[in-house]
């Protein structure tokens, strides 16, 4: 009596069996397990059942597994085969892609950096900068008191907590040398509200107020201190007083600050400065950090804030006056308000550079794939499947990808870490850029797609088209496919306008910025940064003068040297002073709407050591009365045109002293403070005999190399007081050149960017008409055999580029109109429309032009009848 | 199949059991087959999937027959050596040869 094979084990090898053999093989297992079980009474038994089942089914799986592999692996082979078999090709795809993507990641890891990655601060979203907005005097951004600080944190409700800092300078003494080093204050609340806390002692508390007690930063903490573990409570001395050190605060999240602050970009000493009970609305000096309530919103908090100020242009006259309001932006965009639109022009051209990359890839991989086409039509023919092959010319396609982004990766970390070394702008947390593992993930997928995406049509073609037509390489399809390639060419070259255009147009900014005239002779000048060693200036206020006379001296003594001299603010380096001036003795300065002069406070030899030229009458000098002042050109031609301006009254507070008016002893040619690129206001150099200033800037100038001065002029402080610093050693032309440092910045940024774009349209332009040339060679030699001159041949394929130049260029006109307005803000004297930028633009077009189908040209030229007609 | 052009042995034996079976050849006499002719306990499994890769090289091909009652209505699915198989085969019966010429007598000899 034959048994039935057990059931489950039948089940199982059922679901073990790929679905096409389980009928079969699980017949066959049944047939020879009943026979046994027939034969001469012989058993088998469920337990062999199982066995055989196990075996076959796990047989069957391993094979299939192996299988697949062995499939992929072969593929991949054959992938890597068929890009090897043409080189040149797949190394002029991995270098477009490299190039590209490499110059993309950089500026992404850039952007991501500074613009697009979160403050590291406990949630940042919550964090936001408020300041003070004067509508009738279109004045933005503006420090607010201390007033505003406990008023708002008394009575906004979309803000749990506010807090405010203001930055400063002292200098350190005693254990080592003198150094100027930034130092702050802040609220007690603030390190709370940000989230930051001490790595050492601790933070501050309101019994801390009027307290000598300092917290430092970590970076201070190593370098001076050696990272003393045991500093807290040790004391340091600081502008001749000592202060005890109470913690020391973390390198991140630092206490950043706003990129408008042109304070020192550092910050390494803070105190405290308390709110007073009853705060005056005045001192407009702090700015206000706000962490929002829970659940509150930037705009709520703008509203309310809104309503606030409304509240307080009903009470408060002078506020009414200026049009005040309170404006409330996101931390974040409050750090990034200056560098962001030049992030964003720069990330435009890198996405612009990206599009042309790919657009090369993809007429580049086109064409490959009709050289390829014949290839896989035979394969076809030698019975390949369509998929396999399918697969495999999309496998080549990612291979490529995979080599550009290996070449990409490696620019971009090179490119990355010379970075620090550019000398860019001032971008806040530009020390933390790094190719995270984000920025290479995003770029191998944008790689491996590219690759893939662009070996698509070129597979599905392929394995789509019978064999036979593949075979014929049927004209129609050549030309379709030539047809794209065109077109793929001239929409480079339109994106490639863009970019040459923005670079003509900042390439002639830069020409222009550098033929300003600032008003002074920036050669021969060095700079620096020293602090007066005494507590209490005002207090002490003969010896000071008396110390700077001497410096001053001693400095414009060493051998060749032509003039010393200090202000409180050097031109173009940053810092805002300014006030009221009138041609009248000032009775009425304080009125709101009085013209505003930039506000210089110089010691007598300052103008002569800047290089400033003067218009008429002399420099102020040490015997002079504490009224005595120069102006510049323009405040002289506004006040007095047409007159001598010595001699006269002018109207004009300076900072600390008592307001009145000033007697003038001569004019300077207009200087420029603020920019290279906008006028400026005029100017008033007051005494230092009348506004003692603490922290100096020193200019001497020689008529020799300003940088060779140092050594001297560090030994002539040391001489004259042992405890006066030298900080932020300058040459004067570099604070000029820094000056402009964002144009400049983009101008080597747009125009690497479009040289790379004119490389890669280049190449792109070189291989469609290498290609239309090599089609149409059996054309040509049959010309040439019948008399044709060579020179014809020629002229085809230059007009050829030509065409598909202009077409490209009509395109990229229209594009670039409108895209110029990314770089507007950074021109300087030049129209969007500037027609030599234009001119420039298009005379480079044509050059490359030319150059690319120099030898595509000649080899036409040069295609040999005879060869011809043997492959025929 | 290890390599694409070189039969392995037990590929060999199982190509000349589908020729000896003629019409007959499907797996179970082929494993019957093996074991009578060469004494040799071949593995079930390991046969089954030889068939397989020596179809997915195109060196046998199979068709399935119609249901049959006693295998509970399963079909059987014969093979047939291609072309292909049989130049594979006469390749290395001619190798073999090849190598075997003037060894005969040693071996015999010793054994």
């Amino acid at each position: 009596m034959s048994r039935r094979p057990p059931r489950l084990a039948v089940w199982l090898l059922e679901r073990l069996l790929p679905a096409e053999l389980r009928a079969d093989v699980v017949g066959d297992l049944v047939e020879v397990y009943e026979a046994g079980n027939d034969a001469a009474g012989g058993k088998r038994s469920s337990l062999w059942f199982w066995a055989q089942a196990l075996r076959l089914g796990f047989a069957y799986r391993r094979d299939d597994r192996r299988s697949l592999l062995g499939t992929l692996l072969q593929d991949l082979r054959d992938a890597v085969r068929s890009v090897l078999r043409s080189p040149g090709y797949a190394l002029a795809c991995g270098v477009i892609l490299a190039l590209g993507l490499g110059a993309v990641a950089t500026i992404y890891a850039v952007a991501d950096a500074v613009l697009l990655r979160p403050l590291a601060y406990p949630d940042p979203e919550q964090l936001v900068a408020i300041w003070g907005r004067y509508d009738n005097e279109q004045l933005d951004r503006l420090p607010l008191t201390a007033w505003d600080v406990a008023h708002l944190r008394d009575n906004a409700e979309t803000l749990q907590d506010v807090g405010a800092l203001f930055q400063g300078n002292t200098t350190i003494t005693g254990d080592g040398e003198a150094e100027e080093v930034g130092f702050g204050w802040f609220t007690y609340n603030m390190l709370p509200l940000m989230g930051v806390e001490p790595i050492l002692g601790r933070g501050l508390t309101p019994d801390d107020a009027r307290q000598l007690v300092v917290i430092m930063e970590q970076g201070l903490w190593e370098r001076r201190f050696a990272a003393d573990p045991d500093i807290v409570g040790k004391t340091v001395t600081l502008a001749q007083q000592t202060w005890e050190v109470i913690g020391v605060l973390p390198d991140q999240p630092r206490l950043l600050m706003p990129s408008r602050s042109r304070l020192p970009a550092r910050t390494e000493l803070w105190s405290m400065v308390n709110i007073p009970d009853n705060p005056e609305k005045s001192g407009a000096w702090n700015r206000l950090v706000g962490r929002l309530a829970p659940g509150a919103t930037v705009e709520q908090a703008r509203a309310e804030l809104e309503a606030l100020a409304a509240a307080e242009r009903e009470t408060t006259p002078q506020r009414a006056d200026v049009g005040f309001g309170y404006e409330v932006y996101p931390l974040i965009d409050d750090f990034n308000a200056e560098v962001a639109p030049m992030v964003r022009m720069v990330l435009g051209a890198g996405v612009t550079l990206l599009l042309i990359t790919a657009t090369n890839l993809a007429g580049l991989m086109l064409l490959w794939g009709e050289r390829r086409g014949r290839e896989i039509a035979v394969r076809m023919a030698l019975g390949s499947g369509r998929a396999r092959l399918f697969r495999h010319v999309l496998l080549g396609g990612m291979l490529i990808g995979l080599l550009g982004f290996v070449g990409a990766i490696a620019l971009a970390s090179s490119w990355i870490s010379i970075l620090p070394t550019l000398n860019l702008p001032d971008l806040p947390r530009m020390n933390t850029v790094a190719l995270d593992p984000r920025t290479i993930g995003v770029t191998l997928v944008i790689a491996l797609g590219c690759g893939a995406l662009f070996a698509l049509p070129t597979a599905l073609r392929s394995t789509r088209r019978g064999v036979e037509s593949s075979l014929r390489s049927s004209t129609n399809a050549v030309t379709r496919r030539l047809r794209s390639a065109t077109f793929l060419v001239a929409g480079e070259i339109a994106l490639a306008v863009i970019l040459l255009v923005g670079a003509s147009l900042l390439v002639r900014t830069m020409a222009n910025i550098t033929q300003v005239d600032p008003g002074f002779d920036a050669g021969g000048t060095l700079t620096f940064r020293t602090t007066m060693p005494f507590a209490d200036l005002f207090a002490e206020r003969e010896a000071y003068f008396q110390l700077q006379r001497e410096l001053d001296t001693a400095l414009a003594e060493l051998p060749g040297v032509v003039g010393a001299g200090a202000t409180q603010m050097l031109p173009l380096a940053g810092g805002l002073s300014t006030g009221p001036y009138s041609a009248e003795i000032a009775a009425d300065l304080d009125e709101s709407g009085a013209p505003q002069a930039d506000y210089r406070v110089a010691s007598p030899g300052f103008l002569e050591a800047i290089g400033a030229r003067l218009v008429e009458g002399r420099y102020q000098t040490w015997d002079d009365p504490a009224d005595a002042v120069v102006i510049d050109s323009v405040l002289a031609q506004t006040l007095w045109p047409g007159e001598s301006a010595v001699g006269k009254q002018l109207g004009a507070a300076p900072l600390g002293g008592e307001e009145g008016s000033q007697q003038v002893v001569g004019v300077v040619q207009h200087l420029r403070h603020d920019s290279l690129v906008a006028d400026g206001r005029p100017t008033v150099f007051f005494s230092l005999a009348h506004t003692p200033r603490g922290y100096l800037t020193m200019a001497v100038r020689t008529a020799g190399d300003p940088a060779s001065l140092l050594p001297a002029v560090r030994a002539k402080l040391a001489e004259v007081h042992p405890d006066l610093p030298i900080g932020r050693v300058r040459v004067m032309s570099d604070w000029v050149a820094a000056a402009s440092v964002e144009q400049r910045t983009a101008t080597w940024l747009l125009g690497g960017f479009a040289l790379m774009a004119v490389l890669l349209v280049g190449i792109g332009l070189y291989s469609l008409l290498g290609f239309e040339v090599r089609l149409q060679s059996r054309e040509m030699g049959l010309r040439l055999a019948l008399g044709a001159e060579p020179g014809r041949a020629i002229r085809t394929v230059v007009r050829r580029a030509a065409l598909v130049a202009v077409a490209g260029l009509a395109l990229g006109a229209v594009l670039a109109v409108p895209a110029t307005r990314a770089v507007s803000n950074l021109l300087f004297n030049v129209e969007r429309l500037d027609p030599w930028a234009w001119t420039g633009m298009l005379a480079g077009l044509a050059v490359l032009t030319l150059l690319a189908s120099a030898i595509p040209a000649r080899r036409a030229a040069a295609v040999d009848p005879v060869e011809v007609l043997r492959t025929d | 199949m290890g390599d694409k052009d070189n039969l392995g042995q037990l590929e060999h034996l199982v190509l000349l059991a589908v020729l000896h079976l003629d019409d007959q050849a499907y797996a179970v006499p082929v494993v019957d087959q093996i074991r009578e002719r060469t004494g040799r306990k071949v593995a079930r499994a390991q046969v089954y999937i030889a068939l397989r890769r020596l179809e997915r090289h195109g060196v046998v091909s199979s068709k399935l027959s119609e249901p049959v009652a006693e295998r509970g209505g399963r079909p059987r699915r014969y093979f047939r050596v291609e072309p292909t198989g049989l130049a594979l085969l006469r390749d290395s019966r001619r190798s073999i040869d090849q190598m075997w010429a003037g060894l005969e007598g040693l071996i015999e000899e010793q054994s």
